[in-house]
């Protein structure tokens, strides 16, 4: 169940530790330590072989983004905030505006990052969300547009904006018109929505696909963008202060990884040591019709034994996708409704 | 522009929706004719503060503070083997990564760490080094990795309280802990720990100006000072004494939070006993 608390003031991280119940001479992230806890169907965090660690949300708590959600899952820690620009809609598709996801793994969530451009698997996480959201149609891009500009004679789509090199403050809106045209509408601006999404790892203890997903998902949920007219004499865009339109969200797409252990386990929402032990690893991202967005396997273990696995609908398989259902169940209440600012305990 | 290759890119020219604003006269007063702040506070209060150690999971020590709305996570790598040749030193050494986050700040953050984000690491650094017992490990660093999450206002005071909780948390031995306070100046006022708009706004007239100190409280030193702005000496003088003031009104905050992180860090075991009998106390009775 979904019990909302409220946390006014006093709310980002809600820091809490899961018991590790282990007491065991072994080196706890070797091989033969977990194939101890293998032969008792049981994880070394005690949880069961699809068991997914305590979800926490924290949804609106960055103001200074235009929509903001915290997520631990167990004790990694997902930060996504949203910010919105605005910037010249693509010269192939004139109607769209832009979302912008990345995923930075900073040297500040785990020892093994360093300072520097974004790591390897920082790439591919990015990456990866980025094709999720195209996949899914997460949000329909046009709705992005501002203003679309104006259709002359000829059937071309004109526009003219002298853009400032320095963005400096008082910097003047010159998107627009240079020179009007003598009939016809007098505004020739062409706007359109960026959305910045930057998803900031705190906390590196696996799985972050799943968790940058929940927490980009609950963060355009709660995003408010100002309201933009053109003005028609200048045409020059003018914004409210305070945000007021939310964005239309078509679907709710949630990931769920699994790692293989020892060619036969399956492990869902791994750790960081569970993941460093396994052989293979696989990332399944479904909408909340059932369909399947996207699947992501990399590596080559495990290369038959998972799409098998996922792909028909053998009697392992739909046990298995009846524990996820009731895991996803359990997000797509919290990232489907709207959803307000406050924090929340999944579990 | 050089393409980021690494990241996912949009358009190369963006403009922040607040160049856009309906009335974009700001603020031309910072306090109000009643003597109190926009904010309803006086000239010497500092805004409410959280604090904790031990968030993240994976260094050997972390802190979280909030100052209102400015929200900082700072984690503690080491002390482990220097990296770089150039960096060896017989003495250890403290290495800063100090990042607004994108979203931090009103204006959109670029992802490359500008000017300001290495000047501030470069003085949290200065600020942190007197109190390390830099002897203790030698040849070898210490990372500290800064985020600010939010940024309304004294950012960089509250960096050092943050990165300095994180270091006693690592269990990093140290002379004292490094509290800090920012001082914003105006022609009339000294205002105590500044919101973002007190901080930014007009700061480039004369007799105006931002004054942030680091200070270790026990021992009663200064250990980095930065003040920016056109500024009298006297004026700058005064400052230090109410940035002090104010350092030696944080640091019973600080004391508090290490000790209640050391407390359920070292027994966990007697804290549950004392929940279970909390527990079990209300239905007895």
């Amino acid at each position: 169940m979904i019990s909302c608390s409220w946390y006014p003031t006093k709310l980002l991280l809600l820091n809490d530790d899961i018991k590790i119940r282990v007491s065991s001479s072994c080196n706890k992230y070797s091989f033969c330590h977990f194939s101890k806890f293998k032969k008792e169907n049981i994880r070394p965090d005690g949880r069961e072989l699809g068991e997914f660690r305590a979800t926490l949300l924290n949804v609106g708590t960055i103001n200074t983004a235009h929509g903001s959600a915290l997520v631990k899952l167990g004790n990694t820690t997902i930060l996504c905030g949203v910010k919105g620009e605005f910037a010249a809609p693509p010269v192939n598709e004139p109607k769209k505006g832009y979302l912008v996801p990345n995923v930075e793994l900073p040297p500040l969530c785990s020892s093994q990052f360093k300072v520097g451009p974004p790591s390897e698997q920082a790439q591919v996480v990015s990456q990866l969300i980025d094709d999720i959201v195209r996949s899914s149609n997460l949000i329909n891009l046009e709705s992005l547009n501002i203003a679309e500009g104006v259709v002359l004679s000829g059937g071309e789509s004109v526009y003219f904006f002298c853009v400032g090199t320095g963005v400096a403050p008082g910097f003047a809106c010159c998107w627009g018109a240079t020179k009007l045209p003598e009939r016809g509408p007098k505004a020739l601006s062409k706007l359109s929505w960026v959305l910045h999404c930057d998803m900031i790892c705190l906390d590196y203890d696996g799985n972050i696909v799943d968790a940058s997903l929940i927490a980009l998902l609950a963060a355009l949920k709660n995003v408010l963008l100002p309201a933009v007219r053109i003005d028609e004499d200048t045409g020059r865009a003018v914004t409210s202060q305070e945000g007021s339109i939310p964005l239309k969200l078509s679907c709710q797409p949630v990931a769920t990884s699994f790692v293989v252990f020892d060619d036969t386990i399956l492990l869902a929402d791994p750790t960081k040591e569970e993941e460093g032990l396994a052989t293979g690893a696989v990332t399944v991202v479904v909408n909340e019709e059932g369909d399947i967005c996207s699947v992501h396997k990399p590596g080559k273990e495990g290369a038959l034994y998972l799409p098998r696995k996922f792909m028909t609908a053998s009697g392992d398989v739909s046990r298995d996708l009846r524990k996820l259902d009731s895991w996803l169940r359990k997000h797509w209440r919290v990232v489907k409704d709207d959803v307000p600012t406050g924090a929340y305990d999944l579990d | 522009m050089p393409v980021d290759k690494k990241r996912i890119t949009g358009p190369e020219v963006t403009q922040s929706p607040l160049y856009f604003l309906e009335d974009s006269s700001g603020i031309s007063q910072l306090v109000n004719k009643d003597g109190t702040r926009k904010d309803g506070r006086g000239e010497n209060d500092i805004r409410p503060i959280f604090m904790k150690a031990g968030v993240v999971s994976q260094a050997q020590g972390s802190a979280y503070i909030e100052i209102a709305n400015t929200k900082v996570i700072c984690a503690v790598y080491g002390p482990r083997q220097v990296l770089r040749r150039e960096d060896f030193s017989m003495t250890g050494i403290l290495k800063c990564e100090f990042k607004f986050a994108t979203f931090s700040c009103p204006f959109r953050r670029k992802f490359q760490p500008d000017v300001e984000e290495k000047e501030f690491a470069l003085i949290i650094e200065q600020a942190l080094s007197p109190a390390v017992c830099l002897h203790k490990f030698p040849k070898s660093q210490v990372d500290i990795n800064i985020r600010v999450l939010e940024n309304d206002g004294s950012a960089l005071a509250a960096s050092i309280i943050c990165s300095s909780v994180a270091l006693t948390d690592a269990a990093v031995e140290m002379y004292d802990i490094v509290t800090a306070c920012t001082l914003r100046i105006t022609p009339e006022h000294m205002l105590m720990d500044p919101s973002y708009t007190e901080e930014t706004n007009s700061i480039n007239c004369e007799s105006n100006g931002v004054v942030t100190m680091g200070f270790l409280p026990s021992i009663n030193q200064t250990s980095s000072l930065l003040q920016r702005g056109h500024l009298s000496c006297d004026k700058v003088l005064k400052a230090l004494q109410i940035c002090t003031e104010g350092c030696q009104r944080i640091y019973p905050l600080i004391h508090e939070c290490i000790r209640r992180s050391v407390k359920s860090k070292y027994r966990p075991a007697e804290q549950d006993k004392e929940k279970s009998e909390e527990d079990q106390n209300p239905s007895k009775g």
